[in-house]
């Protein structure tokens, strides 16, 4: 089997800026997402989500630092050194050129952009100078290899939802090629900003109450925002260093609806998740939980529900799902990567994270779902299912850490 | 501070001060003071220091100054004078 170690992980989120703290939380079913009247205008008609609280920029960067790099790269570097860290390579003498940054974001720097927008249409001014280098979407990736000194390929992902799903798989093949040793994977992205959350109320996607994935009267996502971050590592160079495994990245598939850019379809999502069995050399009956896509929008549940039975229906006992965003929303590009993080925790604590807000499971969701309370059970495997916008998708498949 | 009712030269050295301090806020070493004589590349005062300035005194005295970054400053003075310069008098 070809697969990848996970030697670090690390994470700034709406439950918890550790990823001790995030696993409590996340396994429980905590939800974050909440009133977030204090920091949105008076005129926002979003008044819900779950945007990261507590984040002290100045306590992590100095002022210097600070000048140069927006909310989302902020959230990338806090979380790559929680996941540099754990995975305690600074000691080791891997070549800084075997070591790559990929790194995912849906929505890039949308906040010193809207204030730009803001200076030149409300203030008559101009924007901040440096609104261009803060803005790009590599700007996250490459403040990591800055701060790190690894020197190997280093890029941002794009592809909405499935952002950081893309780039956890490209770091993972990358390795298995044998280009480098050990890629600094994962996604960020900052979403609370004025405009950024008028651009979604305008597309009717977003749920006045909190986000009730799977559920009966699922009405549309809650906004989420933050960042997650893994070292995956060569087995072979884990091993070879006695580091300790997180868990292991065994496979992934991605695919195309090559349908419409916002309507889901179940045999896009279906590809994707066969794809990811065969590239891991695994049957269905090897997945022990899915931790969903899952957005609580009615069209992404219905067709994912679809997908999964598709693939996994014709088991004895249904396979356990839920969405980690009932209780975080949506992070958009960094979803993949937290959500990575939620799969992985709940294979090392043998526990499956339960679906919260759900009222009922719904009809056209005929999946058991995990209602409102976490489930033990011994797991194995578990897959990771990311469905962006623009129909792209992408499975990943985790084993936990033998 | 009152700056219509001082003179010229008066004017000249607040707004020294004031153009020193956005420098002094922007450079990374915070041990040093930055002085008018300094030669920059032994304070590192890089371009992207002098872009926050030049940003620093257009939001400050509302004026848009044409400067490009590869403008050929040796010394911490040449910034504030060149700078100073281009803030038209208070009338």
């Amino acid at each position: 089997m070809a697969e990848s170690a996970i030697t670090g992980l690390g994470i700034v989120s709406s439950l918890g800026q550790s990823v001790s703290d995030f696993s409590k939380s996340v396994l429980r079913g905590d939800c974050a997402i909440g009133d977030i009247s204090d920091i949105v205008e008076p005129t926002q008609r979003v008044r819900i989500g779950a945007p990261v609280r507590g984040f002290k920029p100045t306590e992590h960067f100095d002022s210097h630092t600070l000048r140069h790099l927006d909310r989302f790269s902020q959230f990338a570097a806090v979380a790559a050194r929680q996941a540099w860290a754990q995975a305690g390579l600074a000691a080791t003498a891997i070549p800084a050129h075997r070591i790559g940054v990929a790194i995912g974001t849906g929505v890039a720097g949308i906040d010193i952009l809207d204030d730009g927008f803001r200076r030149i249409h409300v203030r008559h001014s101009k924007p901040y100078p440096f609104t261009v280098p803060m803005t790009m979407g590599n700007a996250p990736a490459s403040q990591i290899a800055h701060e790190l000194g690894v020197r190997g390929p280093t890029f941002g992902v794009t592809s909405a939802c499935a952002s950081a799903a893309h780039a956890i798989l490209l770091g993972h093949k990358l390795i298995l090629s044998g280009e480098v040793d050990i890629f600094v994977v994962g996604g960020t992205d900052s979403c609370f900003s004025d405009g950024f959350l008028r651009a979604w109320d305008s597309l009717r996607a977003l749920s006045p109450q909190p986000c009730r994935p799977f559920s009966i009267d699922r009405c549309g996502l809650s906004m989420g925002e933050g960042a997650g971050i893994l070292v995956l590592e060569s087995m072979q160079l884990a091993r070879k260093r006695g580091a300790v495994l997180r868990g292991r990245l065994v496979g992934g598939g991605m695919s195309s609806d090559a349908g419409k850019i916002l309507v889901p379809d179940a045999s896009g999502m279906e590809l994707a998740i066969r794809t990811a069995l065969a590239d891991a050399k695994l049957v269905a009956d090897d997945i022990d939980y899915v931790n969903a896509h899952g957005t609580g929008t009615v069209a992404n549940d219905k067709m994912e529900a679809a997908a999964i039975n598709a693939v996994f229906g014709a088991r004895q006992i249904p396979i356990k799902v839920s969405s980690t965003k009932s209780m975080i929303g949506h992070c958009m590009g960094a979803s993949g990567a937290i959500e990575a993080i939620a799969t992985l925790v709940a294979l090392e604590k043998q526990i499956v994270p339960p679906t919260v807000n759900v009222i009922a499971p719904a009809p056209d969701c005929p999946i058991d779902i995990t209602p409102n309370v976490p489930v033990a059970q011994p797991m194995a495997c578990a897959i990771s299912n990311s469905f962006a916008f623009g129909g792209i998708n992408a499975t990943l498949i985790f084993g936990k850490a033998e | 501070m009152n700056i219509a009712a001082m003179t010229p030269q008066r004017e000249r050295e607040v707004l020294q001060q004031r153009i020193l301090a956005f420098l002094q806020s922007e450079i990374q070493d915070k041990t040093v003071t930055l002085r008018m004589e300094m030669p920059l590349e032994d304070v590192a005062v890089d371009s992207v220091d002098i872009m926050h300035v030049l940003f620093k005194v257009e939001e400050e005295f509302k004026i848009q100054i044409e400067l490009a970054p590869n403008n050929r400053f040796s010394t911490v003075g040449d910034i504030v004078n060149t700078l100073i310069d281009l803030i038209p008098p208070r009338q």
